[in-house]
Protein backbone atom coordinates (compact mmCIF):
# COMPACT_ATOMS: atom_id res chain seq x y z
CA UNK A 1 0.00 0.00 0.00
CA UNK A 2 1.27 3.77 -1.11
CA UNK A 3 -0.12 5.18 2.08
CA UNK A 4 0.95 4.95 5.62
CA UNK A 5 -2.26 6.75 7.10
CA UNK A 6 -5.18 8.36 4.95
CA UNK A 7 -7.70 11.06 6.72
CA UNK A 8 -10.66 11.26 5.01
CA UNK A 9 -13.24 14.15 5.87
CA UNK A 10 -12.85 14.26 9.51
CA UNK A 11 -14.26 16.69 11.10
CA UNK A 12 -12.91 17.16 15.24
CA UNK A 13 -14.78 19.90 18.00
CA UNK A 14 -14.98 20.36 21.33
CA UNK A 15 -17.83 20.66 23.71
CA UNK A 16 -17.91 24.21 25.82
CA UNK A 17 -20.61 26.09 27.85
CA UNK A 18 -22.31 27.40 24.92
CA UNK A 19 -22.06 24.83 22.74
CA UNK A 20 -19.94 22.81 20.25
CA UNK A 21 -17.11 24.05 18.54
CA UNK A 22 -15.53 22.86 15.23
CA UNK A 23 -12.04 22.95 15.34
CA UNK A 24 -11.24 20.97 12.40
CA UNK A 25 -13.65 20.83 9.55
CA UNK A 26 -13.66 17.82 6.63
CA UNK A 27 -10.10 17.15 6.82
CA UNK A 28 -7.93 15.17 3.71
CA UNK A 29 -5.12 14.04 3.74
CA UNK A 30 -2.77 10.97 2.91
CA UNK A 31 0.61 10.45 4.12
CA UNK A 32 2.71 8.16 2.47
CA UNK A 33 4.87 5.43 3.39
CA UNK A 34 8.31 5.97 4.55
CA UNK A 35 8.72 9.65 5.07
CA UNK A 36 8.91 12.27 7.16
CA UNK A 37 5.61 14.12 7.04
CA UNK A 38 5.35 17.53 8.80
CA UNK A 39 2.43 19.50 10.19
CA UNK A 40 2.97 22.94 11.11
CA UNK A 41 0.98 24.94 12.65
CA UNK A 42 0.45 28.26 14.82
CA UNK A 43 -0.91 27.77 18.34
CA UNK A 44 -4.42 27.07 18.24
CA UNK A 45 -4.34 26.04 14.50
CA UNK A 46 -5.90 22.57 15.25
CA UNK A 47 -2.43 20.67 14.91
CA UNK A 48 -2.21 18.66 18.36
CA UNK A 49 -5.88 18.37 18.37
CA UNK A 50 -5.45 16.22 14.89
CA UNK A 51 -2.62 14.30 16.46
CA UNK A 52 -4.97 12.96 19.11
CA UNK A 53 -8.00 12.45 16.35
CA UNK A 54 -5.85 10.40 14.20
CA UNK A 55 -4.93 7.96 17.20
CA UNK A 56 -8.16 8.11 18.63
CA UNK A 57 -7.24 9.49 21.82
CA UNK A 58 -9.07 12.47 21.53
CA UNK A 59 -11.13 12.84 25.51
CA UNK A 60 -14.34 14.83 26.20
CA UNK A 61 -14.78 17.46 25.92
CA UNK A 62 -13.18 17.15 22.39
CA UNK A 63 -15.28 14.68 19.87
CA UNK A 64 -14.75 13.86 16.25
CA UNK A 65 -18.26 13.96 14.69
CA UNK A 66 -17.36 12.50 11.40
CA UNK A 67 -14.87 11.02 9.24
CA UNK A 68 -12.77 8.06 8.76
CA UNK A 69 -8.54 7.34 9.61
CA UNK A 70 -7.65 4.11 7.47
CA UNK A 71 -4.61 2.52 8.50
CA UNK A 72 -3.36 -0.30 6.55
CA UNK A 73 -7.41 -0.88 5.30
CA UNK A 74 -8.98 -0.54 8.61
CA UNK A 75 -10.79 2.45 9.76
CA UNK A 76 -9.35 3.51 13.27
CA UNK A 77 -12.22 5.59 14.49
CA UNK A 78 -14.19 2.36 14.05
CA UNK A 79 -11.84 -0.17 16.20
CA UNK A 80 -13.09 -1.80 19.09
CA UNK A 81 -11.07 -0.45 22.02
CA UNK A 82 -9.25 -3.38 23.23
CA UNK A 83 -8.36 -4.03 19.51
CA UNK A 84 -6.80 -0.13 18.96
CA UNK A 85 -5.34 -1.01 22.73
CA UNK A 86 -3.02 -4.09 20.59
CA UNK A 87 -2.01 -1.68 17.98
CA UNK A 88 -0.84 1.17 19.59
CA UNK A 89 2.61 0.50 20.43
CA UNK A 90 2.55 -2.86 17.94
CA UNK A 91 1.54 -0.78 14.90
CA UNK A 92 1.19 3.03 15.43
CA UNK A 93 2.53 5.36 18.24
CA UNK A 94 1.72 8.49 19.61
CA UNK A 95 4.52 10.91 21.41
CA UNK A 96 2.09 13.75 23.03
CA UNK A 97 3.99 16.88 23.76
CA UNK A 98 5.30 17.12 26.99
CA UNK A 99 5.61 12.80 26.98
CA UNK A 100 9.05 13.06 28.98
CA UNK A 101 7.41 14.54 32.28
CA UNK A 102 5.15 11.56 31.72
CA UNK A 103 7.86 9.11 33.15
CA UNK A 104 6.30 7.85 36.62
CA UNK A 105 8.89 9.23 38.75
CA UNK A 106 8.50 7.00 41.49
CA UNK A 107 9.95 3.73 38.84
CA UNK A 108 13.02 3.09 37.19
CA UNK A 109 13.14 3.29 33.77
CA UNK A 110 13.59 -0.60 32.78
CA UNK A 111 10.40 -0.91 34.91
CA UNK A 112 9.12 1.34 32.77
CA UNK A 113 9.98 -0.40 29.86
CA UNK A 114 8.80 -3.68 31.25
CA UNK A 115 5.48 -1.72 31.35
CA UNK A 116 5.16 -0.91 27.70
CA UNK A 117 6.18 -4.58 27.21
CA UNK A 118 4.19 -6.26 29.84
CA UNK A 119 1.05 -4.57 28.49
CA UNK A 120 1.33 -6.10 25.03
CA UNK A 121 1.83 -9.59 26.74
CA UNK A 122 5.43 -9.88 26.11
CA UNK A 123 8.39 -10.45 28.01
CA UNK A 124 11.30 -8.57 29.43
CA UNK A 125 13.94 -11.03 29.16
CA UNK A 126 12.98 -11.76 25.58
CA UNK A 127 13.21 -7.98 24.39
CA UNK A 128 16.35 -6.75 26.19
CA UNK A 129 18.31 -7.00 23.11
CA UNK A 130 15.53 -4.78 21.43
CA UNK A 131 15.58 -2.14 24.24
CA UNK A 132 19.72 -2.00 24.38
CA UNK A 133 19.05 -1.66 20.28
CA UNK A 134 16.63 1.36 20.52
CA UNK A 135 18.36 2.64 23.36
CA UNK A 136 21.22 2.88 21.42
CA UNK A 137 19.94 4.46 18.59
CA UNK A 138 18.96 7.58 20.59
CA UNK A 139 22.46 7.55 22.21
CA UNK A 140 21.89 5.98 25.69
CA UNK A 141 23.93 3.38 27.23
CA UNK A 142 21.81 0.75 29.23
CA UNK A 143 22.54 1.74 32.40
CA UNK A 144 19.53 4.08 32.03
CA UNK A 145 17.69 1.30 32.52
CA UNK A 146 18.32 1.31 36.36
CA UNK A 147 18.01 5.15 36.48
CA UNK A 148 14.97 6.92 38.17
CA UNK A 149 13.63 9.73 35.45
CA UNK A 150 14.72 12.18 38.02
CA UNK A 151 18.32 11.38 37.57
CA UNK A 152 18.10 12.26 34.12
CA UNK A 153 18.51 15.56 32.19
CA UNK A 154 15.70 16.69 29.83
CA UNK A 155 17.11 15.58 26.91
CA UNK A 156 17.73 11.87 28.38
CA UNK A 157 13.95 11.66 29.23
CA UNK A 158 13.19 12.54 26.11
CA UNK A 159 15.43 10.43 24.59
CA UNK A 160 14.02 7.12 26.97
CA UNK A 161 10.36 8.61 25.76
CA UNK A 162 11.05 7.99 22.27
CA UNK A 163 13.31 5.00 22.56
CA UNK A 164 10.05 3.43 24.85
CA UNK A 165 8.01 4.29 21.56
CA UNK A 166 9.87 2.45 19.34
CA UNK A 167 10.96 -0.54 21.59
CA UNK A 168 8.13 -2.72 19.78
CA UNK A 169 8.86 -1.39 16.14
CA UNK A 170 5.81 0.50 15.08
CA UNK A 171 5.71 1.54 11.43
CA UNK A 172 3.81 4.52 12.27
CA UNK A 173 5.36 7.07 14.74
CA UNK A 174 3.51 10.45 15.94
CA UNK A 175 5.66 13.38 17.42
CA UNK A 176 3.92 16.13 18.67
CA UNK A 177 6.64 18.47 19.25
CA UNK A 178 9.13 16.10 20.21
CA UNK A 179 11.75 18.77 21.25
CA UNK A 180 9.98 22.02 22.58
CA UNK A 181 11.59 22.74 26.09
CA UNK A 182 15.01 21.58 25.34
CA UNK A 183 18.33 22.93 24.88
CA UNK A 184 19.15 24.14 21.29
CA UNK A 185 22.28 21.66 21.28
CA UNK A 186 19.89 18.56 22.27
CA UNK A 187 17.55 19.97 20.08
CA UNK A 188 19.51 19.41 17.31
CA UNK A 189 20.64 16.32 18.08
CA UNK A 190 17.61 14.71 19.09
CA UNK A 191 16.24 15.72 15.44
CA UNK A 192 19.53 14.30 13.51
CA UNK A 193 18.69 11.07 15.49
CA UNK A 194 15.22 10.65 15.05
CA UNK A 195 15.35 11.56 11.01
CA UNK A 196 18.68 8.32 11.28
CA UNK A 197 16.24 5.72 13.13
CA UNK A 198 13.12 6.74 10.52
CA UNK A 199 15.63 6.50 7.38
CA UNK A 200 17.06 2.89 9.04
CA UNK A 201 13.74 1.69 10.19
CA UNK A 202 11.94 2.55 6.97
CA UNK A 203 9.11 4.06 9.28
CA UNK A 204 6.65 6.76 8.48
CA UNK A 205 7.04 9.47 10.69
CA UNK A 206 4.47 12.09 11.29
CA UNK A 207 6.10 15.14 13.18
CA UNK A 208 3.47 18.31 14.42
CA UNK A 209 5.40 21.19 15.23
CA UNK A 210 5.15 25.18 15.57
CA UNK A 211 8.38 25.55 14.86
CA UNK A 212 8.92 25.88 11.23
CA UNK A 213 12.39 26.27 10.84
CA UNK A 214 12.85 22.56 12.65
CA UNK A 215 10.23 21.25 10.53
CA UNK A 216 11.70 22.15 7.23
CA UNK A 217 15.28 20.98 8.60
CA UNK A 218 13.81 17.69 9.13
CA UNK A 219 10.58 16.88 6.83
CA UNK A 220 10.12 15.10 3.51
CA UNK A 221 6.78 16.69 2.92
CA UNK A 222 4.94 19.16 4.77
CA UNK A 223 1.78 20.23 5.63
CA UNK A 224 0.80 23.69 6.46
CA UNK A 225 -2.80 24.01 8.89
CA UNK A 226 -4.60 27.05 9.77
CA UNK A 227 -7.38 27.86 11.58
CA UNK A 228 -8.27 23.62 11.47
CA UNK A 229 -7.64 23.52 7.50
CA UNK A 230 -4.44 23.22 5.34
CA UNK A 231 -3.60 25.77 3.75
CA UNK A 232 -0.94 24.24 1.65
CA UNK A 233 1.35 20.59 0.96
CA UNK A 234 3.99 19.17 -0.39
CA UNK A 235 7.29 18.52 -0.76
CA UNK A 236 9.49 20.37 1.33
CA UNK A 237 11.94 21.75 -1.32
CA UNK A 238 9.05 22.98 -3.46
CA UNK A 239 7.27 24.45 -0.16
CA UNK A 240 10.35 25.98 0.31
CA UNK A 241 11.50 27.55 -3.01
CA UNK A 242 8.10 28.58 -4.05
CA UNK A 243 5.12 28.72 -1.40
CA UNK A 244 1.72 28.75 -2.83
CA UNK A 245 -0.28 30.33 -0.21
CA UNK A 246 1.01 33.50 1.75
CA UNK A 247 0.48 32.15 4.68
CA UNK A 248 3.65 29.77 4.04
CA UNK A 249 5.62 32.71 2.31
CA UNK A 250 4.98 35.43 4.95
CA UNK A 251 6.08 32.95 8.03
CA UNK A 252 8.83 31.62 5.82
CA UNK A 253 9.76 36.00 5.34
CA UNK A 254 9.46 36.57 9.40
CA UNK A 255 11.32 33.77 11.05
CA UNK A 256 14.99 35.23 12.00
CA UNK A 257 17.78 33.85 10.68
CA UNK A 258 21.50 34.04 11.37
CA UNK A 259 23.00 36.98 8.86
CA UNK A 260 19.61 38.34 8.10
CA UNK A 261 19.16 41.49 9.82
CA UNK A 262 16.30 43.54 8.54
CA UNK A 263 12.77 42.33 7.18
CA UNK A 264 11.92 44.53 4.15
CA UNK A 265 8.80 44.23 2.08
CA UNK A 266 5.35 42.49 3.47
CA UNK A 267 5.59 40.93 6.58
CA UNK A 268 3.26 38.75 8.54
CA UNK A 269 1.17 41.24 11.07
CA UNK A 270 -1.76 40.03 13.09
CA UNK A 271 -2.62 37.33 15.50
CA UNK A 272 -3.54 33.85 14.58
CA UNK A 273 -7.57 33.94 13.72
CA UNK A 274 -9.64 31.70 15.81
CA UNK A 275 -11.96 28.86 14.62
CA UNK A 276 -15.52 29.98 14.00
CA UNK A 277 -14.87 33.63 13.61
CA UNK A 278 -17.66 32.80 10.65
CA UNK A 279 -15.15 33.68 7.92
CA UNK A 280 -17.59 32.60 4.52
CA UNK A 281 -14.50 33.10 2.39
CA UNK A 282 -10.67 32.42 3.03
CA UNK A 283 -9.94 32.00 6.68
CA UNK A 284 -6.65 33.83 6.34
CA UNK A 285 -8.05 36.51 5.14
CA UNK A 286 -7.38 38.86 7.85
CA UNK A 287 -3.76 38.53 7.76
CA UNK A 288 -3.43 38.87 4.14
CA UNK A 289 -2.07 41.57 2.32
CA UNK A 290 -2.81 40.05 -1.33
CA UNK A 291 -6.83 39.90 -0.77
CA UNK A 292 -9.18 40.75 -3.08
CA UNK A 293 -13.21 41.11 -2.86
CA UNK A 294 -13.20 37.31 -3.99
CA UNK A 295 -11.50 35.94 -1.13
CA UNK A 296 -13.76 37.45 1.40
CA UNK A 297 -16.90 35.54 -0.36
CA UNK A 298 -15.42 32.23 -1.67
CA UNK A 299 -13.65 29.34 0.41
CA UNK A 300 -10.71 28.39 -1.55
CA UNK A 301 -10.44 24.81 -2.27
CA UNK A 302 -7.30 22.76 -2.15
CA UNK A 303 -5.59 23.13 -5.21
CA UNK A 304 -3.08 20.45 -6.70
CA UNK A 305 -0.28 22.09 -9.02
CA UNK A 306 0.08 19.97 -11.95
CA UNK A 307 3.17 17.89 -12.53
CA UNK A 308 4.01 18.66 -8.61
CA UNK A 309 3.17 17.07 -5.35
CA UNK A 310 2.48 20.37 -4.02
CA UNK A 311 -1.58 21.16 -3.18
CA UNK A 312 -2.37 24.87 -2.02
CA UNK A 313 -5.70 26.72 -0.76
CA UNK A 314 -5.42 29.98 -2.44
CA UNK A 315 -7.60 31.49 -5.23
CA UNK A 316 -5.06 34.35 -5.44
CA UNK A 317 -2.08 32.19 -6.38
CA UNK A 318 -0.21 32.31 -8.68
CA UNK A 319 -0.86 36.38 -9.24
CA UNK A 320 -0.23 37.30 -5.17
CA UNK A 321 3.32 36.93 -6.18
CA UNK A 322 3.24 39.84 -8.62
CA UNK A 323 2.23 41.65 -5.56
CA UNK A 324 4.78 40.83 -3.16
CA UNK A 325 7.11 43.94 -4.19
CA UNK B 1 29.83 55.30 28.59
CA UNK B 2 28.56 51.57 29.78
CA UNK B 3 25.21 51.70 32.58
CA UNK B 4 26.11 48.56 33.98
CA UNK B 5 29.81 46.58 34.70
CA UNK B 6 29.87 43.06 36.08
CA UNK B 7 33.08 42.82 37.76
CA UNK B 8 34.65 39.02 38.54
CA UNK B 9 31.18 37.96 39.33
CA UNK B 10 30.68 34.53 41.07
CA UNK B 11 27.72 32.83 42.32
CA UNK B 12 27.97 29.56 44.19
CA UNK B 13 24.88 27.29 45.01
CA UNK B 14 24.94 24.93 47.91
CA UNK B 15 23.48 21.70 47.36
CA UNK B 16 22.77 18.68 49.54
CA UNK B 17 24.14 15.73 48.83
CA UNK B 18 22.83 13.81 51.32
CA UNK B 19 22.11 14.44 54.99
CA UNK B 20 25.35 15.55 56.22
CA UNK B 21 27.65 16.06 52.87
CA UNK B 22 26.59 19.41 51.02
CA UNK B 23 28.28 20.06 47.95
CA UNK B 24 28.93 23.57 46.00
CA UNK B 25 27.56 24.07 42.51
CA UNK B 26 29.24 26.96 40.45
CA UNK B 27 26.89 28.69 38.45
CA UNK B 28 28.96 31.28 37.48
CA UNK B 29 32.30 31.96 37.54
CA UNK B 30 34.69 35.30 37.63
CA UNK B 31 32.05 36.81 35.00
CA UNK B 32 32.95 40.61 33.52
CA UNK B 33 30.38 41.93 31.51
CA UNK B 34 30.10 45.58 30.37
CA UNK B 35 26.65 47.18 29.00
CA UNK B 36 26.83 49.94 27.12
CA UNK B 37 24.39 53.29 26.70
CA UNK B 38 21.36 52.34 24.00
CA UNK B 39 22.74 48.98 23.50
CA UNK B 40 21.14 46.00 22.70
CA UNK B 41 24.11 43.01 24.30
CA UNK B 42 23.12 39.60 23.71
CA UNK B 43 23.69 37.09 26.61
CA UNK B 44 24.03 33.59 24.75
CA UNK B 45 24.28 30.10 26.15
CA UNK B 46 22.83 26.39 26.40
CA UNK B 47 20.76 25.27 29.51
CA UNK B 48 23.12 25.20 32.58
CA UNK B 49 25.48 27.73 31.14
CA UNK B 50 24.64 30.06 33.53
CA UNK B 51 22.75 32.86 31.48
CA UNK B 52 19.55 33.10 33.60
CA UNK B 53 21.55 33.06 37.11
CA UNK B 54 23.27 36.50 35.81
CA UNK B 55 20.11 37.96 34.96
CA UNK B 56 18.66 37.05 38.59
CA UNK B 57 21.96 38.26 39.88
CA UNK B 58 21.69 41.60 37.73
CA UNK B 59 18.12 42.10 39.23
CA UNK B 60 19.42 41.19 42.67
CA UNK B 61 16.97 38.47 42.70
CA UNK B 62 19.77 36.79 44.04
CA UNK B 63 23.41 38.21 45.77
CA UNK B 64 26.16 37.45 44.12
CA UNK B 65 29.10 34.66 46.22
CA UNK B 66 31.68 37.40 45.09
CA UNK B 67 32.22 40.25 42.67
CA UNK B 68 30.83 43.79 41.91
CA UNK B 69 28.04 44.92 40.24
CA UNK B 70 28.47 47.89 39.48
CA UNK B 71 25.61 50.76 38.21
CA UNK B 72 26.49 54.03 37.20
CA UNK B 73 29.73 53.24 38.79
CA UNK B 74 28.61 52.30 42.26
CA UNK B 75 28.52 48.73 43.41
CA UNK B 76 25.02 47.54 44.01
CA UNK B 77 25.33 44.27 44.99
CA UNK B 78 24.29 45.12 48.60
CA UNK B 79 21.67 47.15 48.42
CA UNK B 80 18.50 46.57 50.77
CA UNK B 81 15.09 48.41 51.70
CA UNK B 82 14.97 51.68 49.94
CA UNK B 83 17.99 51.93 47.90
CA UNK B 84 17.39 48.45 46.55
CA UNK B 85 13.71 49.89 45.49
CA UNK B 86 15.58 52.51 43.51
CA UNK B 87 17.96 50.23 41.84
CA UNK B 88 15.29 48.25 40.86
CA UNK B 89 13.09 50.50 39.22
CA UNK B 90 16.21 51.79 36.65
CA UNK B 91 16.41 47.47 35.95
CA UNK B 92 13.05 45.79 35.08
CA UNK B 93 13.33 42.30 33.43
CA UNK B 94 11.30 40.46 31.41
CA UNK B 95 10.54 37.11 31.56
CA UNK B 96 9.75 33.89 29.11
CA UNK B 97 6.71 32.53 29.64
CA UNK B 98 3.79 35.28 29.49
CA UNK B 99 1.17 33.25 30.02
CA UNK B 100 2.71 32.85 34.08
CA UNK B 101 4.16 36.39 34.21
CA UNK B 102 0.81 38.03 34.51
CA UNK B 103 -1.42 37.27 37.06
CA UNK B 104 -4.54 35.53 35.57
CA UNK B 105 -7.17 37.73 38.62
CA UNK B 106 -5.78 40.98 37.20
CA UNK B 107 -6.62 43.45 34.60
CA UNK B 108 -3.87 45.56 32.49
CA UNK B 109 -4.99 48.50 34.26
CA UNK B 110 -4.09 46.36 37.44
CA UNK B 111 -0.57 45.20 35.80
CA UNK B 112 0.66 48.57 34.98
CA UNK B 113 -0.36 50.45 37.84
CA UNK B 114 1.09 49.10 40.36
CA UNK B 115 4.72 49.77 40.06
CA UNK B 116 3.77 52.89 39.47
CA UNK B 117 2.19 53.37 43.24
CA UNK B 118 5.12 51.12 44.45
CA UNK B 119 7.56 53.60 43.05
CA UNK B 120 5.60 56.66 44.02
CA UNK B 121 4.24 57.97 40.75
CA UNK B 122 3.39 61.90 40.73
CA UNK B 123 1.92 62.64 37.67
CA UNK B 124 -1.96 61.34 36.33
CA UNK B 125 -1.44 57.56 36.81
CA UNK B 126 -4.33 56.94 33.83
CA UNK B 127 -2.12 58.84 31.21
CA UNK B 128 0.74 57.16 31.79
CA UNK B 129 -0.49 53.96 31.65
CA UNK B 130 -2.31 55.14 28.17
CA UNK B 131 1.26 56.19 27.05
CA UNK B 132 2.77 52.95 28.24
CA UNK B 133 0.17 50.79 26.22
CA UNK B 134 1.08 52.97 23.30
CA UNK B 135 4.68 52.38 23.42
CA UNK B 136 4.32 48.84 23.71
CA UNK B 137 1.90 48.88 20.12
CA UNK B 138 -1.34 47.90 22.45
CA UNK B 139 -3.13 50.48 20.61
CA UNK B 140 -5.58 51.92 21.34
CA UNK B 141 -5.00 51.49 24.55
CA UNK B 142 -8.59 51.79 25.95
CA UNK B 143 -9.33 48.67 24.41
CA UNK B 144 -6.32 46.92 26.55
CA UNK B 145 -6.96 48.55 29.52
CA UNK B 146 -9.39 46.36 31.12
CA UNK B 147 -8.34 43.08 29.54
CA UNK B 148 -7.53 40.00 31.77
CA UNK B 149 -4.63 37.98 30.60
CA UNK B 150 -6.91 35.33 29.26
CA UNK B 151 -8.20 37.34 26.78
CA UNK B 152 -5.11 38.18 25.06
CA UNK B 153 -2.52 36.70 22.66
CA UNK B 154 0.69 35.70 23.99
CA UNK B 155 2.07 38.34 21.92
CA UNK B 156 0.15 40.91 23.28
CA UNK B 157 0.44 39.72 27.27
CA UNK B 158 4.50 40.11 26.63
CA UNK B 159 3.59 43.39 25.75
CA UNK B 160 1.27 44.12 28.98
CA UNK B 161 4.67 42.80 30.92
CA UNK B 162 6.91 45.03 28.93
CA UNK B 163 4.72 48.06 29.58
CA UNK B 164 5.32 46.94 33.30
CA UNK B 165 8.61 46.80 33.27
CA UNK B 166 8.95 50.29 31.52
CA UNK B 167 6.59 51.86 34.17
CA UNK B 168 9.28 53.28 36.33
CA UNK B 169 11.51 54.27 33.50
CA UNK B 170 14.13 51.88 33.49
CA UNK B 171 17.32 52.36 32.54
CA UNK B 172 18.05 48.78 31.08
CA UNK B 173 15.90 46.18 30.27
CA UNK B 174 16.59 42.63 31.12
CA UNK B 175 14.60 40.11 28.16
CA UNK B 176 15.46 36.59 29.38
CA UNK B 177 13.91 34.56 26.27
CA UNK B 178 11.22 36.94 25.50
CA UNK B 179 9.76 35.44 22.59
CA UNK B 180 10.84 31.70 23.04
CA UNK B 181 7.10 30.93 24.01
CA UNK B 182 6.12 32.60 20.76
CA UNK B 183 4.35 31.96 17.58
CA UNK B 184 6.96 31.73 14.99
CA UNK B 185 4.77 34.90 13.13
CA UNK B 186 4.97 36.76 16.69
CA UNK B 187 8.35 37.02 17.32
CA UNK B 188 9.82 39.20 14.86
CA UNK B 189 7.35 41.81 15.82
CA UNK B 190 8.06 41.52 19.86
CA UNK B 191 12.03 41.69 18.92
CA UNK B 192 11.27 45.18 16.87
CA UNK B 193 9.39 46.33 19.50
CA UNK B 194 12.35 45.90 21.74
CA UNK B 195 14.31 47.59 19.41
CA UNK B 196 12.28 50.52 19.08
CA UNK B 197 12.37 50.85 22.73
CA UNK B 198 15.70 51.40 22.67
CA UNK B 199 15.26 54.11 20.37
CA UNK B 200 12.49 56.16 21.47
CA UNK B 201 13.39 55.80 25.33
CA UNK B 202 17.01 55.42 25.12
CA UNK B 203 17.38 52.65 27.31
CA UNK B 204 19.88 50.15 26.78
CA UNK B 205 18.73 46.16 26.75
CA UNK B 206 20.33 42.99 27.71
CA UNK B 207 19.05 40.15 25.80
CA UNK B 208 19.02 36.44 26.76
CA UNK B 209 18.87 33.81 24.98
CA UNK B 210 19.64 30.11 23.62
CA UNK B 211 18.50 31.00 19.81
CA UNK B 212 21.42 32.50 17.47
CA UNK B 213 18.93 33.57 15.04
CA UNK B 214 17.06 36.18 17.19
CA UNK B 215 20.70 37.63 18.62
CA UNK B 216 21.54 37.97 15.16
CA UNK B 217 19.09 39.63 14.37
CA UNK B 218 19.10 42.29 16.41
CA UNK B 219 22.11 42.40 19.40
CA UNK B 220 24.95 44.53 18.51
CA UNK B 221 27.35 42.94 20.64
CA UNK B 222 27.08 39.53 22.03
CA UNK B 223 28.65 37.04 25.18
CA UNK B 224 28.67 33.47 24.93
CA UNK B 225 28.20 31.74 28.64
CA UNK B 226 29.53 28.18 28.64
CA UNK B 227 28.80 26.36 32.14
CA UNK B 228 29.25 29.41 34.01
CA UNK B 229 32.57 31.37 32.11
CA UNK B 230 32.51 33.54 29.34
CA UNK B 231 33.93 31.86 26.79
CA UNK B 232 33.83 34.79 23.63
CA UNK B 233 32.62 37.99 23.25
CA UNK B 234 32.53 40.62 20.58
CA UNK B 235 30.52 42.23 18.44
CA UNK B 236 27.50 40.12 17.14
CA UNK B 237 28.74 40.13 13.46
CA UNK B 238 32.32 39.15 14.58
CA UNK B 239 31.49 36.29 16.91
CA UNK B 240 29.11 34.82 14.46
CA UNK B 241 31.21 35.20 11.11
CA UNK B 242 34.27 34.00 12.82
CA UNK B 243 33.28 32.15 15.58
CA UNK B 244 36.56 31.06 17.86
CA UNK B 245 35.33 28.65 20.26
CA UNK B 246 34.09 25.42 19.39
CA UNK B 247 31.06 25.59 21.81
CA UNK B 248 29.66 29.20 19.76
CA UNK B 249 30.20 27.07 16.42
CA UNK B 250 28.33 24.13 17.70
CA UNK B 251 25.49 27.00 18.62
CA UNK B 252 25.98 28.30 15.71
CA UNK B 253 25.26 24.83 13.23
CA UNK B 254 22.38 23.52 15.75
CA UNK B 255 20.67 27.05 15.30
CA UNK B 256 17.07 26.04 12.96
CA UNK B 257 17.55 27.14 9.82
CA UNK B 258 14.45 26.20 7.30
CA UNK B 259 17.27 27.00 4.50
CA UNK B 260 19.29 24.18 6.35
CA UNK B 261 18.40 20.30 5.98
CA UNK B 262 19.44 17.63 8.37
CA UNK B 263 21.36 14.81 6.08
CA UNK B 264 21.55 11.60 7.41
CA UNK B 265 23.08 8.25 5.32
Amino acid sequence: MNEAISINNLTVGYHWENGFSIVIKDFNLDIPNGIIFGIAGESGSGKSTLAQAIYHSLKYPGEITSGKVIYNGIDLLKTPKNELRRMRAMDLTFIPQAAMNALNPVKRIGDQFNDVLEAHGKNFAEFQHDIIDVLNMVRLGSEVLNNYPHELSGGMRQRTVIAMALVLSPNLVILDEPTTGLDVLVEHDILVDLKKIQRKKQLTMIMITHDLSILYEISDQIAMMYAGEITEYGDRDTMLMSPAHPYNYLLLKSIPRIGVKKYDGIKLTGNPTNFNEGNKGCQFISRCPFKTYDCEINHPVLEKEKDRTHYFRCIRYPEWMKEQG
Amino acid sequence: MSVLNIEDLSKEFTVRKSLTRAGVIRALDHVNIELREKEVLGIVGSSGSGKSTLARLMVLLYRPTSGKILFDGTDVSKYKGRKLREYRSNIQMVFQDPYASLDPFHNVEWHIKRPLIINGYTGNVKDKIDDLLTEVRLDPPAQFRDKFPHQMSGGQRQRVYMARALATGPKILIADEPVSMLDVSLRVEILELLLSLRDSMGISIIYITHDLNTVSMITDRIYVLNRGRVVESGSTKQVIDNPVEDYTRRLIGAAPDPFKKIEVD
